[in-house]
């Protein structure tokens, strides 16, 4: 019986430690929710899409398969996403590559003087429930100038520890102010291009390669 | 890409260059000005490959936005120092060695093209002194028909290589430049045949003027100044820039073909005029040409995945006529 009475007051005195210390821990998890987190983007799960007129007829779809960089955002949307993104030109996908050298070329995306394109947000402003309206440097041919993407936050998943969250940007860029010019004269190919911009990034510890 | 594109960019281009060579070679009372004809080819492909990067590229700036940029702008020094160049003709080995020298040295200097690290920018430099010291050795023993249809050949080879480097605006330069050497060569031609009979007083005319009759021009030190000049850069720009299969080699072959008119006045050959070593001298140039395009279609035929001159079309198809 005194053993008995021993174990008692021993796991009565662990349950005092432990539990405390648990809680704290929830606590905390739960608090670190509404703090902005590093998600480190996905090259996998992300790319970026373009589409230009092309001989004022249809509208011509291109994407770009290694994206990289980090969005800093808080899961539960109380502030706005910040993203940091740089995009490799060489990745540039048509379906013809053929078509996909031309665009490398320095008539358009000269990949060789220029390997990447990136974007940094500045500002944003709400625009509603995980929409977001972005504002920052767009930097494409060595020139870089503001440009401004509708962002929907198209989800967030994952526990106290790693999480998952995805975002779409849409972009509408004139390419010539970038010094892109190719066949906008003559119109054989569109001015404005539109960039639609899928991301998914994983926050926690980095995974080592 | 439509025809009217390429009316446009080359079609037009080639045209001003046309305007500036045709009446220098042709109206006598221009033609016997010291440096007007002797720069007239150099200012007319200058002023080519000017106008033909702004119809696709628009205006220059400077700084250049780009490292390729820095072609119209070096065509523009061109097209200043060309007459300069014309002035001095004829002035002895001294000043043809330090015009080689100097633009060499300059265009070596201000070419800054991705990939050219300081050796690439050495021999840029260095094949531009040595086209320049061949081409204008050669300038002062053979008449411009001859010349001119060699760079008319290099140009054209030259674009079909920026072709297959998948680099448009510098094709349309290069047909733009072989267009106007096109230009140069007929004028030269109507020049030779029933061209003014114009003193031999003119620093343009060939130094041995025995040999040629007086109908005769040729294209003077401004000429080969430019033909020295932008043949290398355009190459050098293409193997720079080049996202396609085009090799170094290739790029060499065609670049160095206009050294090849230097075999043409070895002892030996040097005396032999005439029609049929009218074509031998051009055959010479056009050897390393039909080389490297053998080469380049040959070894793509073999390779599935690489470009055929079919293939390009078929780009062509997809990108411009949907």
């Amino acid at each position: 019986m005194r053993i008995h009475i021993g174990r008692l007051a021993g796991f009565i005195l662990l349950i005092g430690v432990l539990v405390p210390g648990i809680s704290t821990a929830f606590s905390q998890s739960a608090s670190s929710q509404t703090e902005a987190e590093v998600f480190r983007l996905d090259p996998v799960h992300s790319m970026v899409l373009f589409r230009v007129h092309h001989q004022g007829a249809g509208q011509f779809w291109g994407r770009f398969n290694d994206v990289n960089g980090t969005v800093l955002y808080p899961r539960d949307d109380s502030a706005a996403p910040e993203f940091d993104i740089e995009v490799g030109v060489k990745s540039i996908d048509t379906g013809t590559t053929k078509l996909d050298r031309t665009l490398m070329s320095p008539d358009f995306f000269n990949g060789t003087e220029y390997p990447t394109m990136s974007f940094k947000s500045t500002s944003a402003e709400r625009t509603g429930d995980r929409s977001w309206k972005v504002s920052g440097d767009l930097t494409m041919l060595g020139k870089t100038k503001p440009a401004t993407a509708m962002i929907e936050v198209t989800g967030v998943r994952g526990n106290p520890v790693v999480a998952k969250a995805g975002w779409e940007a849409v972009f509408t860029i004139k390419r010539s102010d970038f010094g892109m010019n190719w066949g906008v004269e003559n119109q054989s190919l569109g001015d404005e291009v539109r960039l639609v911009i899928g991301l998914e990034g994983e926050s926690g510890p980095p995974v080592k390669d | 890409m439509s025809f009217e594109q390429i009316l446009f960019a080359v079609g037009f281009p080639a045209l001003v260059g046309g305007i500036l060579i045709v009446p220098a070679w042709l109206v006598p009372r221009i033609r016997i000005l010291s440096g007007v004809t002797g720069s007239a080819l150099g200012v007319g492909l200058g002023m080519a490959l000017v106008v033909a990067f702004m119809a696709e590229a628009g205006i220059p700036t400077l700084p250049p936005a780009q490292k390729w940029h820095m072609l119209p702008i070096l065509a523009c020094g061109i097209v200043i120092l060309c007459p300069v160049v014309a002035i001095v003709d004829g002035s002895g080995e001294l000043g043809r060695w330090l015009i080689g020298i100097a633009s060499g040295g300059i265009i070596g200097w201000l070419a800054v093209f991705p990939g050219l690290d300081l050796l690439g920018q050495i021999l840029l430099g260095v094949w531009v002194g040595i086209s320049f010291m061949v081409i204008s050795w050669v300038s002062h023993k053979r008449r411009g028909v001859t010349v001119t249809l060699s760079s008319t050949l290099v140009f054209a080879a030259l674009s079909i290589l920026c072709m297959q480097a998948h680099f448009i605006t510098l094709t349309l330069i290069a047909g733009a430049l072989s267009a106007t050497s096109g230009i140069g060569f007929v004028t030269a031609f109507i020049s030779e045949v029933w061209g003014p009979k114009v003193s031999y007083a003119s620093p343009v005319f060939p130094v041995d003027e025995s040999e040629l009759p007086s109908r005769s021009l040729a294209i003077g030190w401004g000429g080969a100044f430019a033909l020295a000049s932008i043949i290398p850069l355009v190459a050098f720009c293409g193997w720079a820039y080049n996202v396609g299969d085009v090799s170094w080699l290739h790029w060499g072959l065609v670049a160095g073909a206009p050294l090849m008119l230097g075999i043409g006045e070895l002892p030996g050959l040097h005396k032999k005029d005439g029609f049929w070593f009218f074509l031998v001298r051009v055959g010479l140039v056009a050897v390393p040409i039909v080389l490297a395009l053998t080469l380049f279609f040959t070894g793509a035929s073999l390779d599935e995945d690489a470009d055929t001159g079919e293939d390009n079309i078929d780009r062509m198809h997809y990108m411009y006529q949907g």
